[in-house]
């Protein structure tokens, strides 16, 4: 394993995981074990271990070298590439010539072995590869344990754990062996939310100094939710990892007192501020829910579903839909209002039992807000707009509408673009 | 240096592999070239270049959704691709000569939007860039056979982005 320090330099660890044959087994039919007490690293001060594993060729193409043959374009025109002949097709900028041949000589498999599966080729190596893709590991066996250096998958833990040793490698931060013993203690939700943290972010020390003062925080503090501790030590920067998950939208309202009276706000993200059109910076822009009673606040929108499998979002397609807090986010234009506590009742059934599937021209972020909006009753407009292949309601028009409504003793407007405040008390 | 004869089927299966790459990015750098080239119709472009799926589980008709990209077209060349706007190929594309079109692997690091799910489709993801290689001007998907433009879209909230199917 190597871990780029501060200096740029590396450090070389070799990480070695000590599992019977049986948990060999088990890990090649994809399952878990425990490997508490089987992991061993060494460090390796070695700088010409190092510099040669970063210089080496690690491919088969990487070790060719081209002898090429020139001759004049053909096509009257002029070839401009990369510097590198091949890299993007072809010769070199400012070229008048065009490659007409071509062969190549094998220059860089002499010294370490780069495990290329070609048997011979290199004058130090410890694989028996072979041309027919079968590689086979032959060194360090053991009698009593089969010792294996292939990845073994991680819990999620641990991920963190071995993200943050580094941290404490580096002795730049305050990693502790306690904060490992505190992560197996926790519930998913918390250990994956500082997971994703740190693996979005490819474990770069900010990640990791934040993802160690939200563990200081939250062992400090165990009354604190992980989402609490997040803003409280990040100030808004894991804002979106916060608001990219998917949640339980029962389990967020449940704190609502349903008997009670709150105050229903619809927040509007336009496209462009303060214009209709469909698309801009803001892309489509977003609707968003907020709800506030006694303290207790809430934010939350309807989405496509993150998860599936899908990189594509096809207009006029359905998709499953999914609820995500809407906390510190931005928007142009919102309106607020009292609602009773039947209103209530009503929203809270609503928002938990959202329309399927979600579909960008039938039912979409802005139609769960206008329902939600209307239940509570603003009676918002529900504006149909055609652009392209796209036919529903716009965050452009409907930021348009409200905004061209006035504040009453019912109901406030607010067309000042600000965030929307973050997710406050609980009642676990 | 030594010869190695048996690895010339190997090189060869690898410029073949490179080969069919460069058509890939060949085809792409053509259709950034045309989508600015107001001598050639949208509807022309998208006969060429784009795939409009005829599968897709949509209510929409397929030659309201083939339209639809030609309006996509004669919007990019009305210069509504602008920076952070992906729905669009960006407008400076229309300066270069020659644009350039790399495989999204290729240039990871100038991609600031997270694509949902990019590790299913990466192979299939060129962007195009400005000249001095600092800014992303374009995104395209290609469909499964790589042979057309599958998404010329980005649409891009919070920390997922999507390619955008008409």
């Amino acid at each position: 394993m190597l871990s780029l320090q501060n200096d740029g330099t590396y450090k070389i660890a070799l990480v070695t995981y000590t599992i019977t044959a049986q948990e060999k087994q088990s890990i090649l039919n994809e399952g878990t074990i425990n490997l508490e007490d089987k992991i061993t690293i060494t460090y390796i001060d070695d700088e010409n271990l190092i510099n040669n594993l970063l210089n080496k060729a690690t491919t088969t193409e990487q070790c060719l070298v081209y002898d090429y043959s020139y001759g004049a374009c053909d096509n009257r025109d002029t070839y401009i590439h990369e510097s590198q002949p091949f890299a993007n097709g072809g010769m070199c900028t400012g070229s008048t010539q065009t490659i007409i041949g071509a062969s190549y000589d094998m220059d860089c498999l002499d010294g370490i072995s780069t495990d290329n599966g070609f048997p011979g080729s290199g004058t130090v190596s410890t694989n028996t590869g072979t041309s027919t893709n079968n590689q086979t590991n032959n060194g360090g066996a053991d009698p009593t344990h089969i010792v294996v250096t292939a990845p073994v998958v991680l819990q999620p833990w641990q991920q963190v754990v071995s993200c943050l040793n580094t941290v404490n490698e580096t002795g730049s931060n305050g990693y502790t062996p306690g904060m490992a013993t505190w992560l197996q203690t926790q519930p998913k939700n918390v250990v994956g939310l500082i997971n994703s943290l740190l693996q979005t972010n490819n474990c770069n020390s900010n990640s990791q100094i934040n993802s160690i003062l939200i563990i200081q925080t939250m062992m400090a503090n165990s009354n604190l939710t992980i989402e609490q501790a997040i803003f409280e030590t990040t100030n808004g920067l894991a804002v979106n990892l916060i608001n990219s998950e998917a949640i339980d939208i029962e389990k967020e309202l449940e704190c609502f007192n349903l008997n009670q009276e709150a105050k229903l706000t619809i927040y509007m993200q336009q496209p462009t501020e303060n214009t209709d059109i469909v698309i801009g910076q803001n892309q489509t822009g977003h609707a968003f829910i907020g709800i506030e009673q006694n303290g207790v606040i809430r934010q939350f929108g309807y989405y496509p579903e993150t998860g599936a499998s899908q990189a594509l979002l096809a207009v006029g397609v359905d998709y499953t839909p999914e609820i995500r807090r809407n906390n510190n986010y931005l928007y142009h234009v919102s309106i607020s209002q009292n609602i009773s506590s039947s209103q209530l009742t009503e929203i809270v059934n609503y928002a938990i039992n959202y329309p399927t599937p979600y579909n960008v021209n039938n039912y979409a972020c802005t139609d769960y807000a206008i329902e939600i909006g209307n239940l509570g009753g603003m009676n918002l407009p529900s504006t149909t707009v055609n652009y392209i292949t796209f036919s529903g309601r716009s965050l452009g028009v409907l930021g348009q509408e409200v905004r061209a409504m006035d504040s009453n003793e019912t109901r406030t407007i607010t067309t000042n673009s600000t965030n929307s405040p973050s997710s406050q008390g609980d009642c676990n | 240096m030594k010869k190695i004869s048996t690895l010339i089927i190997v090189v060869i299966i690898t410029l073949s592999c490179k080969s069919q790459n460069y058509s890939e990015k060949e085809m792409i750098e053509q259709f950034a070239i045309d989508l600015f080239n107001d001598q050639i119709k949208p509807e022309t472009i998208v006969e060429k270049y784009i795939y409009v799926s005829k599968e897709l589980d949509t209510k929409i008709p397929y030659e309201k959704r083939e339209q639809g990209y030609a309006e996509l077209i004669k919007e990019t060349r009305a210069g509504k691709g602008v920076d952070g706007v992906w729905v669009y190929p960006n407008i400076h594309l229309k300066a270069i000569k020659k644009p350039k079109a790399y495989l999204y692997e290729e240039y990871s690091n100038l991609i600031s939007v997270n694509i949902n799910n990019i590790e299913t489709i990466k192979d299939r993801v060129y962007v195009i860039l400005n000249t001095k290689k600092t800014k992303i001007l374009a995104y395209i998907l290609l469909n499964e056979t790589k042979n057309k433009i599958l998404s010329l879209s980005l649409l891009g909230k919070d920390d997922t982005a999507y390619f955008i199917q008409l």
